[in-house]
């Protein structure tokens, strides 16, 4: 089985997404540091303790995305789909193409602006999407939409 | 019948009321509440209020009324061209097909109010939605016997099991009322209930002694110390006794059958159910075996379809579950539900656990006590160093957790068991496999360790911990089902015993 990387504009649109991450969510946390810091130490210790905090998730959101790019990556067979990704928790899934139920091509505002697609790999499960592949460009989408329903047959239920 | 619309019984009306009733109080609880609220306030300026009040509640009350005669005059279904259809609703209007070889298991259920005027509640499940797809409350015992009849007919295949009261055969097993009791006695209601009551009298132990340590003598003298363990033994036989009577009402005159390729389960005393799965819709089987049940040689069987959620109307139901199983009876038992089982999960030796994991367990049993330890210490509570006195305890039991867990996969069937106190033996065929995720965290990691979940319709199952590698490896071997037309030719590749030490 061969193993495809993202296309690399999905790099991009880890980056993007960190950004935000980091907007919506390491900013109020190093406010949120200096608020109750000051509670216990003086405020320019605070105010240190604060943009520690917001620096070393800076760092995180900056070189995260990098790593992640790197963790993802897929491979279709004949009989199975393969996905790995993950910086921090490792994650792996196995889906036989045979139990693929549908595919849910979903392409969120930052998709959008990148020309990028994502696939949600659906089975009988019914625990939500077993599969996840983001980061796709329009060809590659659709060839492998192709290829996981090509395949249509017992789904063990 | 087939072709003709046929309806519920006019006495659905009334069977169906008072459900639906109670799904709207339940939907509109903060209504309710402020109702009350206001209602309580004791003024004469709400006199008024008063009267809105009720005419708010006649209002929706009426509503429902109406709701439950309109659901009544508008349902139909009928049987037509190999498919059940259905039909509901005056604004709505909803128009349901079902296909006969797509139902999962066929449920009918008698609660009281049913049982007052003769109906049946009859619910029809297929693996889609989170909601029972065919119900139909209120028909008459022979309509929905009918309705079975014509189902069997047409479906494309024959894993329906056949209606018709439960032939002349002898059951496949049966709970006498003492086995019921026993098995209400073993549940997990009552080891939680200890650990509950462990955990309270503990704290209040401590808070005593901690708001006056002059207290601590006191609360070890005779009459503080009676008193809580009068409390506590009152909590525990309260508990316990629920347990029983819940499994008493729960599961009365327990009857397993197998019929044409299915099993039917029936019991209960208030409400009573027949629940019929197709043995080709199962998907997973658990045998729950805890400490006294074990020690007495039974355990608990529960086998799930596609469809095992909780029911419409706030009635929560398993699968099918049969209580009190002798643990010989349970290999012959697993085995005609999972046709195909190569082993005797019970005899076979499975898998440990990885080493590291061993390691993992003991040193973040030792963490855990260490920061409850700090905490306490921290709330300034005396004697704070004697919660040390845990790590022991905590070692032993995460080595009894650890020794405890196994793991097998044979050509047809993946087997994982796990728990001490509460033992539990999952069983999938490997036909019903859908996906296997495999997760690693940072830990995880360091160790060289991961996780795998295999998951079938419905549900799933988890591994113990293993080294990543083989984990890796043996995701991509379950996941390896060939094409094939049929479950029956679908080739599963084996995995070698080499890999399986």
């Amino acid at each position: 089985m061969i193993e495809h990387p993202l296309h690399p504009r999905a790099r991009l649109l880890f980056h993007l997404q960190a950004m935000i991450r980091w907007v919506i969510v390491g900013i109020p946390i190093s406010m949120g540091t200096i608020a109750f810091s000051t509670l216990v130490i003086p405020l320019t210790w605070a105010i240190a303790a604060g943009l520690i905090v917001g620096g070393a998730t800076l760092v995180w959101s900056l070189w995260s995305p990098t790593l992640q790019y790197q963790a993802w990556m897929y491979g279709v067979s004949d009989d199975e789909l393969v996905i790995r990704h993950g910086v921090l928790v490792r994650r792996m899934v196995t889906i036989p193409m045979v139990r693929v139920q549908h595919i849910d091509t979903i392409r969120t505002p930052l998709d959008r602006v990148l020309g990028l697609y994502r696939l949600y790999v659906y089975t009988a499960s019914g625990q939500g999407a077993d599969g996840v592949i983001p980061g796709l460009m329009s060809e590659e989408a659709a060839e492998l939409r192709a290829a996981l329903v090509r395949v249509s047959n017992d789904d063990g239920v | 019948m087939d072709g003709a619309w046929k309806r519920l019984h006019p006495a659905a009306v009334v069977v169906n009321l008072v459900p639906r009733t109670w799904r709207v109080v339940r939907s509109l609880w903060p209504l309710a509440l402020a109702l009350v609220w206001r209602g309580s306030l004791d003024d004469a300026s709400t006199a008024l209020a008063g009267l809105i009040d009720i005419l708010l509640v006649s209002v929706f009350f009426l509503l429902t009324v109406g709701g439950t005669i309109v659901h009544w005059a508008t349902l139909r279904y009928r049987v037509r061209s190999d498919q059940l259809e259905i039909q509901s609703g005056l604004i709505r209007r909803q128009e349901r097909v079902i296909d006969p070889a797509r139902i999962q298991n066929i449920e009918i259920v008698q609660t009281l109010i049913h049982r007052a005027v003769g109906l049946v509640e009859v619910r029809i499940e297929t693996a889609s939605g989170s909601e029972v797809e065919g119900m139909l409350s209120g028909l008459t015992v022979s309509e929905a016997e009918a309705l079975r009849h014509t189902l069997e007919h047409h479906r494309a295949d024959r894993a329906l099991p056949s209606m018709g009261p439960s032939s002349d055969e002898p059951p496949l097993l049966e709970n006498t009322m003492a086995e019921l009791v026993a098995f209400g006695a073993t549940s997990g209601r009552f080891t939680a209930a200890i650990a509950i009551l462990g955990v309270v009298t503990e704290a209040w132990t401590w808070t005593e002694m901690a708001s006056d340590p002059s207290k601590a003598s006191e609360v070890f003298s005779l009459p503080g110390a009676l008193q809580a363990i009068a409390i506590g033994l009152a909590i525990v036989a309260g508990a316990w006794l629920l347990g029983i009577g819940a499994a008493l009402v729960r599961h009365w005159n327990f009857r397993l059958d197998y019929q044409d390729e299915g099993l039917i389960v029936q019991g209960g005393l208030t409400t009573r159910r027949r629940l019929e799965i197709p043995l080709r819709k199962v998907q997973i089987v658990r045998v729950s075996e805890s400490m006294v049940r074990r020690w007495v040689g039974y355990g608990t069987f529960t086998l799930e379809s596609a469809a095992p959620r909780t029911g419409e109307g706030g009635t929560e139901r398993r699968a099918a579950m049969a209580p009190w199983v002798a643990k010989g009876q349970l290999p012959a038992l697993s085995e005609l539900v999972i046709p195909g089982l190569d082993i005797d999960p019970w005899q076979t030796t499975l898998r440990l656990p990885h080493r590291k994991a061993l390691s993992r367990a003991l040193s973040r049993s030792t963490v855990q006590v260490l920061l409850l330890t700090a905490v306490i210490w921290a709330l300034a509570f005396p004697y704070a160093w004697l919660t040390l006195a845990a790590i022991p305890v905590a070692l032993g039991l995460a080595w009894l957790h650890w020794r405890h867990q196994g793991w097998k996969i044979t050509p047809h069937v993946v087997v994982a068991r796990r728990g001490y106190f509460n033992q539990q033996t999952t069983v999938v065929s490997r036909h019903r496999i859908q996906s296997v995720g495999l997760s690693q965290g940072i830990i995880l990691r360091a160790l060289g360790l991961g996780r795998v979940r295999v998951r079938v319709a419905g549900n799933g199952l988890n591994l113990p911990l293993m080294a990543w590698d083989e984990a890796t490896e043996i995701a991509r071997k379950l996941a390896d089902i060939r094409r094939a037309p049929t479950q029956d030719t679908v080739c599963i590749p084996e995995l070698d015993e080499a890999a399986e030490e």
